[in-house]
């Protein structure tokens, strides 16, 4: 296999990204960026839309908790094909690296998914007149919740992480099927959640003067949900490369300081 | 743009929706607190594991 990493710099780049050293310095000097961003974006969005956005002709107020829920509820989608893709980079390839950012999605998509859920239980007592319905939307995104909770439970589930690593990675390429399901369900089942606000093929069926604010708000919690990403893997490579010489060093500098 | 509330205080209230609003906006920055704070810990707990062990290490070759 030499012969393919003299290929061609692009091997050597994806090489490269397989390593945790480089992730756990590159991504050092990237953190302190990207948060100041979110902060940012997250602080404007947030105010903009609790404060300045007109309300709602119908829900009144009561549609401001929209600058919560959509965006968590994007993230919470998106973040599965990030744990997925790298669970079946895992096991094509044998990327550590890989099964690591794996496992730190895990705990960031469970808890954005319950975020989403619960920001639109709270919505949903105002407008709806209850806190949980059963509707196709509502019930596959709690399906994607315990999806996230199995990926997790796996990895502790096995004695070698060898094992857990693999049934992890297959438990999340099967549940991508609940991804699309997601995405439709408010088309193919109409029951009583609304169809989706923002469409990439359409514009939005919303105001401009609201819809700013959630662009923001959206970009701020990609922004958030990269630096919650990059700080649970870098916990992650820490753990599991602990008997390296680069980490044993970074400890022992950081001991004396 | 102008600030669509008369004070803070009909901000708080939102019309009535306020309990609504803001526990959605508490519990949320709650959690994203949580996924900063929890794996910047974590963190620290292994990098203070590592020296637990090395200097465990390097005292036992000397008693031996």
């Amino acid at each position: 296999m030499n012969w393919l990493s003299n290929w061609s710099p692009s091997w050597q780049c994806f090489h490269r990204l397989g390593s945790p050293r480089w992730f756990y310095q590159t991504t050092g000097l990237w953190l302190p960026w990207l948060s100041l961003l979110a902060f940012v974006l997250l602080s404007t969005g947030l105010l903009w839309g609790l404060g300045f956005a007109p309300q709602d002709a119908k829900q009144g107020n009561s549609f401001r908790i929209i600058y919560l829920h959509v965006p968590v509820s994007f993230l919470a989608l998106a973040g599965y094909y990030i744990m997925a893709i790298a669970g079946a980079v895992g096991l094509i390839w044998k990327m550590k690296l890989s099964y690591m950012v794996m496992k730190s999605a895990a705990p960031i998509g469970a808890a954005l998914t319950f975020l989403a859920l619960f920001t639109g239980a709270i919505w949903g007592k105002p407008t709806w007149g209850t806190y949980w319905v059963w509707d196709a939307r509502v019930t596959s995104m709690l399906i994607l919740l315990f999806l996230y909770l199995g990926v997790l439970a796996l990895q502790y589930a096995f004695h070698s992480n060898e094992a857990g690593n693999k049934a992890s990675a297959i438990l999340a390429l099967v549940g991508t099927v609940n991804i699309p399901i997601i995405y439709k369900s408010v088309d193919w089942w109409y029951t009583l959640h609304q169809p989706a606000t923002i469409k990439f093929t359409s514009a939005p069926s919303m105001h401009p003067d609201m819809f700013h604010p959630l662009l923001v708000m959206i970009l701020g919690f990609y922004c958030f949900y990269t630096v919650a990403l990059f700080l649970f893997t870098r916990a992650e490579i820490l753990r599991r490369e602990r008997k390296s010489a680069w980490v044993i060093e970074l400890a022992m500098a950081r001991d004396k300081s | 743009m102008k600030f669509q509330f008369e004070s803070l205080q009909h901000m708080l209230a939102m019309g009535g929706h306020g309990l609504y609003v803001w526990t959605a906006v508490l519990v949320s920055l709650a959690v994203m607190l949580w996924l900063v704070v929890r794996p910047l810990e974590d963190s620290k707990l292994a990098l203070k594991d590592v020296v637990r062990d090395v200097t465990r290490a390097s005292n036992s070759k000397e008693e031996t």
